[in-house]
């Protein structure tokens, strides 16, 4: 399916909405994902669940309202994926996933956005990061 | 504004950037998903990712022009422990199939099973790490 030249501009303010959230919310920042991580800390910071609360409710509100359509704007074919199984797969990845995100306070999303320091470190973060995706790719 | 109050906005806006990107092109996708598919280099499925990535670090880089506290870390990681948290975020997301946008902002957004035990399991082996980490640096 070819993207029209108006979807890519969508696209690209799609990801500026998403990385505009993520600043806002505090969540580029390492020191709040730690915060939040650390449960039994004394200064708990549970931002993370407001931002994902408030994401998870506008998203649904789009995905339920196209779910059966078959199709989204510009007569873009959409089919709403099955339900994954829940495998061992996803339970080792997710908690190989966690232990990462633990270790730095760094999801992809934040990694990416963070080259603009560039700082040494975060491009260190994500040249492994793409490593890891081409090894664990689904051949 | 308080923490509290940026979140809620900022989760707003993520959720309505994945919303857009969904009704605007049909993709359903977290940014270790979006990213990931750069290295499949599957013809006329590249441009999109790139436009998207773009769109997160134009975004990103204005704002650390308009509030560069927001990205300021006290987190000083070495480069080793860089390396390894970025390898397991990426093998990790890429064995679970989604990140903390794909599977925790998407996934749950379209009540996945599966989404909500993957976005479990991060917290919690999350949570574990940073439990670990300060236990060992406390002895």
């Amino acid at each position: 399916m070819q993207l029209r030249k108006i979807q890519y501009v969508y696209i690209f303010l799609s990801a500026f909405l998403v990385s505009s959230g993520i600043v806002i919310s505090g969540m580029v920042n390492p020191d709040k994902i730690l915060r939040f991580l650390d449960f039994t800390g004394p200064e708990w910071d549970p931002s993370l669940l407001w931002v994902m609360l408030l994401a998870i409710m506008v998203f649904s509100t789009a995905f339920f309202a196209v779910k059966n359509k078959g199709s989204v704007l510009f007569n873009t074919p959409f089919r709403a994926p099955a339900n994954s199984h829940i495998n061992a797969r996803l339970l080792l990845g997710a908690l190989i996933f966690g232990a990462g995100w633990g270790l730095a306070g760094l999801c992809p999303a934040p990694a990416l956005m963070r080259t603009i320091l560039l700082d040494a470190g975060t491009f260190l973060f994500l040249a492994l990061m793409f490593l890891g995706f081409y090894l664990a790719r689904e051949k | 504004m308080s923490e509290t109050h940026l979140a809620i906005f900022g989760g707003i806006l993520v959720g309505l950037g994945f919303a857009l990107l969904l009704l605007t092109s049909g993709k359903l996708a977290g940014v270790s998903g979006i990213s990931a598919g750069l290295l499949e280099r599957k013809r006329g499925d590249l441009r999109w990712r790139i436009v998207f990535i773009a769109g997160l670090l134009s975004a990103s880089l204005l704002w650390y022009f308009l509030w560069p506290d927001r990205f300021a870390s006290s987190q000083v990681p070495s480069y080793l422990r860089m390396a390894v948290a970025g390898f397991l975020t990426g093998f990790g997301a890429r064995l679970a199939r989604g990140c903390t946008s794909g599977h925790g902002v998407c996934g749950l957004g379209r009540a996945s099973p599966s989404s909500l035990t993957a976005t479990a399991i991060f917290v919690v082996s999350g949570g574990l790490m940073v439990f670990l980490i300060r236990y060992f640096y406390a002895t």
